[in-house]
C-alpha cells in the first residue's frame, strides 16, 4: 500500500492507516521539534499533539508532500509550546540544552567513548546555536541543512515563499557561521574543519 | 546580488552565497558568482564558512523517538464527536448570519419607515377609507360654514326659533357675523360641532339665567310668540335680547350695537322677554360696572352677561370696543366646546398601519434578539467542545 492509499484510508477514519504515517514520520517529526524546542519532553508533547491534529485534520490534506504537510504542523505544535513556554518560564533555551545530560542521540555500537564525547559537544553547540535564532529562522535552517529539505519543500512546510525561504535561510546561516566561530574551541575538531574549509 | 563582475570592491550577497551552496542559484546567476568568486577572496572565504557551516549542521545526529507516538483507536471515537461538534457548529455559525441578517434588514426597514422612505403595508387602502368617512363631516362643516359667511335676518330668526343647541350657536353668530367670521376664522368649520355641544353643555346656565321658565330663554320665545311692542329704547332691548342669547351661549360680548340695525324685527320680538326678565329680581350675587348703566332696562340681567370687565366698563357706548373681546371669548369659547366635545364623544382608538407595524416590529426585533442570543451561546458552547 502506497502512502496515497494510506492517506485515503486515515481519511477515512482508519486509525490503523493513519498510524502507518505516524511510524513512517516520528523520527522527523520529533527531531524537528527537538531542535525547536531543545528540550526532550516538550518535543514528546508537541510531536504527539502534532499527530492528534494531523489526524484531525486529514481530510484537509488534498495532496502534495505529506512529510511538507506534517512538519507545517510540526512546526505549528512547537510555535505554540513556546508561545506558552514563554508565558510561564523564564529559564532561557540555553540553560535547557546545558542540563541536558542523558542525551538521547543514537548510540554507535562501533563508536569509541572519545567519539561519543565529541559527538555530545557538538550536539551541545549546535543546539545552543540553534536557540539564538529567530523561531522562523531557527525552522528554516532546521529543515534545511539538518534533515536536508529543499527550497520548495520548506517553503510548503512553512507556508511561505522562495524567496521569504531563501533570506531567512542565508541569514540564519549567518549567524549560525558566527555563533560557531565565536565558539569554535568548543567544536570537536571543528576550529580544524574551519580552517580545513578555508584554506580549500 | 551585488556586482558580481571583476572585483571592484562589490562582494556577492550572503542569499546568493548561500543559495549558490544550495544549488538553488540560476544558470547565469551561477556562472556570473563563479566568475566573482574566482576574483575575490572576500567572498570566497565567506562562501567557505557557510559552507562549514552547512556541514556541521548536517552533521548532527538523528534522536532516537523516547516513545512511540501511535494514536490510540479511541481517536476515531474522538473525531466523529468533534466532526459532529464541527457539523453543529457550521449550521449554528450559519444560523447566527440569517438571524443576524434579518435583524439588520429588519432594522432598516424600520427606519426607512420612520423616515417616509418606505410605504406601509396595507396603508393605501385604508387611508382610502378614512378619506370616505371624513367626506360628511367635511361637507357638514362647509355647509356651517356658508351660513355663516352670509348671515341673513331671515336665517337668524329661524336659527333663533329653532329648538335645538345648534340654533342658538347659529343666532348668535348671525347676531354678530364679525364674530362669527372671526371666529370662524378662529376655528373654522371644526367648531360647528363643538358649538352644539357646548350649547348642550350650558343649558343649565340658560335656564337659571331665565326667570321665565325651564325650558330656556330661546325656547320660550319661540313657543310663546308674543306682538311685537315698539319701545322707545328698542337698542337697548336688542341689546338686552341679545345679551342673553350671548350669555346662555357663552358668547358673552355678542350683543352689540352691529345686532340693532340689522335685526329691527328680532329686537320687537324679544322686548317682551327682555321686559320680563327685567321686571325678575335677579339674584345676581356679584355687581359688575355694566349692572349699572342706567339707560338699561335689563340692569339685573345684563349683569350677567356683560361681566367682562373690559367691555362692561364701556356699555353700551363701549360696545363696539367690546367686540375685540368678542373675538377672543369665542375663540375660549370653540377651544371650551372642543373639549367638551372631546370629553363627550366616545373616542373608539383606530389602529393605523403604522401602529400595527410598530407593533409587530416590536415583537420581531424581540424574537429576533432572542434567537440571535440562543445561538451565538450555543456557538460559543460547540466551539468550546469541538475544541476539546
Amino acid at each position: 500500500m502506497d502512502e496515497l492509499e494510506v492517506i485515503s484510508a486515515a481519511q477515512k477514519g482508519d486509525v490503523d492507516a493513519f498510524n502507518q504515517l505516524v511510524v513512517a514520520y516520528q523520527q522527523l517529526a520529533y527531531n524537528v521539534a527537538y531542535r525547536m524546542l531543545g528540550d526532550d519532553d516538550r518535543a514528546m508533547d508537541a510531536t504527539q499533539e502534532a499527530f492528534l491534529r494531523g489526524y484531525r485534520a486529514i481530510d484537509t490534506f488534498h495532496g502534495g508532500s505529506f512529510k511538507a504537510w506534517i512538519l507545517r504542523i510540526t512546526t505549528n505544535a512547537c510555535y505554540d509550546v513556546l508561545r506558552s513556554t514563554k508565558r510561564r518560564r523564564t529559564t532561557p533555551i540555553d540553560d535547557l540544552v546545558d542540563d541536558d545530560e542523558h542525551s538521547g542521540i543514537l548510540e554507535d555500537d562501533q563508536e569509541t567513548p572519545e567519539q561519543h564525547v565529541q559527538r555530545l559537544d557538538l550536539d551541545e553547540v549546535i543546539q545552543a546555536a540553534l536557540a539564538t535564532l529567530p523561531e522562523d529562522q531557527r525552522t528554516v535552517v532546521i529543515l534545511s541543512d539538518i534533515h536536508g529539505l529543499n527550497y520548495g519543500e520548506i517553503a510548503a512546510a512553512t507556508n511561505v515563499s522562495l524567496g521569504t525561504v531563501k533570506s531567512r535561510l542565508s541569514r540564519a546561516r549567518a549567524k549560525m557561521r558566527s555563533y560557531l566561530l565565536d565558539h569554535r574551541e568548543l567544536l570537536p575538531g571543528g576550529l580544524r574543519l574551519f580552517d580545513d574549509t578555508i584554506e580549500t | 546580488m551585488q556586482n558580481l563582475g571583476p572585483h571592484r570592491g562589490y562582494h556577492a550577497s550572503e542569499d546568493d552565497l548561500s543559495a549558490y551552496l544550495d544549488g538553488e542559484l540560476g544558470p547565469r546567476q551561477a556562472k556570473r558568482l563563479e566568475r566573482h568568486l574566482r576574483e575575490c577572496g572576500t567572498c570566497q572565504r565567506e562562501l567557505a564558512e557557510l559552507r562549514a557551516t552547512r556541514l556541521l549542521l548536517r552533521g548532527v545526529p538523528q534522536r532516537p523517538v523516547p516513545r512511540s507516538f501511535l494514536l490510540p483507536a479511541s481517536v476515531a471515537d474522538a473525531r466523529r464527536r468533534q466532526r459532529a461538534w464541527n457539523a453543529g457548529f457550521v449550521v449554528l455559525r450559519g444560523a447566527a448570519v440569517a438571524v443576524s441578517l434579518a435583524l439588520v434588514v429588519l432594522l432598516s426597514g424600520n427606519a426607512l419607515l420612520r423616515r417616509g422612505l418606505l410605504p406601509v403595508p396595507g396603508q393605501a387602502g385604508q387611508t382610502a377609507a378614512a378619506t370616505a368617512l371624513e367626506e360628511p363631516l367635511a361637507v357638514q362643516s362647509q355647509a356651517a360654514a356658508a351660513e355663516e359667511i352670509m348671515p341673513t335676518p331671515s336665517s337668524a330668526v329661524l336659527a333663533a326659533g329653532a329648538q335645538d343647541e345648534q340654533g342658538v350657536l347659529a343666532r348668535a353668530r348671525a347676531v354678530l357675523p364679525s364674530a362669527t367670521a372671526a371666529m370662524e376664522a378662529a376655528s373654522l368649520g371644526e367648531n360647528a360641532e363643538a358649538a352644539q355641544e357646548l350649547a348642550a353643555a350650558e343649558e343649565p346656565t340658560q335656564v337659571r339665567g331665565s326667570p321665565l321658565d325651564h325650558e330656556g330663554p330661546l325656547t320660550a320665545l319661540v313657543q310663546e310668540p308674543r306682538p311685537a311692542q315698539p319701545t322707545a329704547d328698542g337698542v337697548d332691548g336688542v341689546f338686552s335680547a341679545a345679551a342673553k342669547v350671548g350669555d346662555s351661549d357663552g358668547l358673552t360680548a355678542t350683543p352689540n350695537t352691529y345686532g340693532a340695525v340689522p335685526e329691527t324685527g328680532v329686537t320687537l320680538e324679544l322686548t317682551p322677554m327682555v321686559t320680563a326678565l327685567a321686571s325678575t329680581p335677579e339674584p345676581t350675587p356679584t355687581s359688575t360696572p355694566a349692572a349699572t348703566e342706567p339707560e338699561l332696562d335689563v340692569e339685573p340681567l345684563a349683569a350677567e352677561p356683560l361681566v367682562r370687565p373690559t367691555a362692561g366698563d364701556e356699555a353700551p357706548s363701549g360696545l363696539v370696543a367690546a367686540v375685540a373681546p368678542t373675538v377672543a371669548a369665542s375663540a375660549e369659547a370653540g377651544e371650551a366646546s372642543s373639549a367638551s366635545a372631546q370629553e363627550q364623544v366616545p373616542v373608539v382608538p383606530v389602529a393605523t398601519p403604522i401602529d400595527t407595524w410598530q407593533q409587530g416590529f416590536h415583537a420581531a426585533t424581540g424574537v429576533l434578539v432572542g434567537v440571535l442570543l440562543m445561538v451565538v451561546a450555543g456557538l460559543v458552547w460547540t466551539d468550546h467542545m469541538r475544541r476539546r
